[in-house]
């Protein structure tokens, strides 16, 4: 399905009939909608909490890219649905607009509607969902919390320390469950399974050195996805099967 | 509760009273261009190859074409294929409410607005320029409707063809240019003689410029202007209903 190019993440029309869509003012698309359907939430709390109160009279192409998607997603819960679909919600809105529209995801999700939301952020992924699954050419290749995600990747945690002398990062790499160790101006990275600080940091004592600025971070989604949708040349092979 | 149909249609009402520049060119602008024709002595005289009316008599039922053509081709296939290419359509789609009561909606308020442009230049003519009111009511009427009805159906072909607003717009021109010339409205065709006049006859302008104006001056519409109108007509939204895509 091809949807309209969205560079502001509103839909700022310009073809003429668009023009004349986009004339209608906020108030009137609300009861439009509400007309249209036959149990319709009430607009004005509604728009109240999407803070859309003082845009009433505000014709839709004068509204900012962030309240033109409010507003969408206002006209899209006004019918009560029980799912909605969210496509690309955030896309080209500056980070305030879009920690809004996440707390408005959030707000929805909590009045038991289910959301299905389609992004290509991680980081919004792992802030929303509850479930996540990662779609790779056209397949479902993982499907879990964003927590059980990051752990069944290979790099779940990521170790950093520094340190003023040269170590042996071969001996890292040869632990159990590391997937990459590399050192950058004196800072030191290990990313591995869940469990390899500890080894790392028992590997280090062997070496005898002492780790400065030790720190060990949970992987990103971001790590996960890459992992989880790396394709090898077999299964690119596959494909070239299919 | 208004069903949503009657909701839909006030807001393209409401939509369309906001498109200043529509409603200039289909409700004034028919009647301005019969004032500044009327301004011209000559074309006050009654000639005897016009069969004792003046070019401004003829001009009249020209005017009330014109104002069609402004509607049908000009102004309804952008607006339309604007809500196909940006998704109203669509959106509307995912409601209780039928998709083809937006398409409704533009065609009734667009024949609302031709309407009252014809009404304007009819009255306009009468008290300005003394041009005759219809003599033979029901035969205009049946005339204007067959007239109305063609010029919808060449503009839901347009916007049927067109895959974008763009194109409606191109294609909208394409047409719009032979519409004036066989409505009448470069030079009077009426006056036209010969194969050129016969020919312009089996158009949808030219069958419906006949037909007004037999109608103005008493006589019931030839049955074969009638029937060239209606046969466009059908032609034409069948076309249009094959052709349309709703995204």
């Amino acid at each position: 399905m091809d949807r309209p190019r969205r560079s502001d993440g509103g839909a700022r029309r310009t073809a003429p009939g668009g023009e004349a869509a986009a004339r209608i003012t906020v108030q009137e698309a609300l009861e439009l909608w509400s007309a249209i359907h036959p149990d319709p939430e009430p607009w004005a709390p509604l728009a109240e909490r999407l803070g859309l109160g003082a845009n009433l009279r505000q014709r839709f192409e004068n509204l900012s890219g962030g309240q033109q998607q409010r507003l969408s997603i206002a006209l899209a819960l006004i019918g009560r649905p029980r799912v909605v679909v969210l496509d690309e919600l955030t896309t080209g809105l500056d980070p305030r607009a879009r920690r809004e529209v996440w707390d408005l995801v959030r707000d929805v999700r909590d009045r038991g509607v289910t959301v299905l939301l389609v992004t290509h952020s991680m980081e919004e992924a792992q802030t929303l969902c509850d479930r996540i699954a990662i779609v790779d050419a056209g397949r479902i290749r993982a499907l879990d919390t964003p927590a059980g995600l990051i752990d069944s990747a290979s790099a779940a945690t990521i170790t950093t320390f520094e340190t003023s002398v040269a170590i042996d990062l071969a001996a890292l790499r040869e632990l159990d469950g590391v997937t990459a160790a590399r050192s950058e101006n004196g800072t030191v990275t290990v990313e591995g399974a869940e469990g390899v600080a500890l080894a790392v940091v028992e590997a280090l004592r062997t070496q005898g050195v002492a780790p400065q600025r030790l720190r060990v971070a949970a992987g990103s989604l971001d790590a996960a996805y890459l992992d989880l949708t790396d394709t090898s040349p077999e299964t690119d092979a596959m494909e070239a099967l299919r | 509760m208004t069903s949503p149909t009657v909701a839909v249609i006030r807001t393209e009402s409401r939509l369309f009273a906001r498109e200043r520049l529509s409603l200039f060119w289909i409700v004034l602008f028919p009647s301005l261009l019969l004032g500044v024709l009327g301004l011209i002595p000559s074309f006050r005289e009654s000639s005897t190859d016009l069969g004792g009316r003046s070019l401004i008599d003829i001009y009249v039922p020209v005017t009330v074409l014109l104002s069609m053509i402004m509607a049908a081709i000009m102004t309804m296939p952008p607006t339309l294929t604007g809500y196909r290419e940006s998704g109203v359509l669509r959106r509307l789609g995912t409601t209780p409410a039928r998709p083809a009561s937006i398409l409704l909606g533009q065609v009734l308020v667009h024949a609302v607005a031709v309407a009252a442009s014809s009404v304007i230049v009819i009255v306009f003519g009468r008290v300005a320029f003394g041009t005759p009111l219809p003599e033979s009511i029901v035969g205009y009427v049946v005339a204007y409707v067959l007239a109305l009805a063609v010029s919808l159906g060449i503009g839901a072909a347009i916007t049927a063809v067109s895959p974008n607003a763009k194109t409606g717009q191109v294609v909208g021109m394409v047409v719009f240019f032979p519409s004036m010339f066989t409505a009448g409205v470069y030079f009077p065709v009426e006056a036209l003689g010969g194969t050129a006049r016969d020919i312009i006859s089996f158009t949808p302008y030219g069958a419906a410029s006949n037909a007004l104006n037999d109608a103005a001056g008493g006589a019931f519409p030839h049955l074969v202007d009638l029937a060239v109108m209606g046969g466009w007509a059908v032609g034409l939204y069948l076309i249009a209903v094959r052709a349309f895509r709703w995204e």
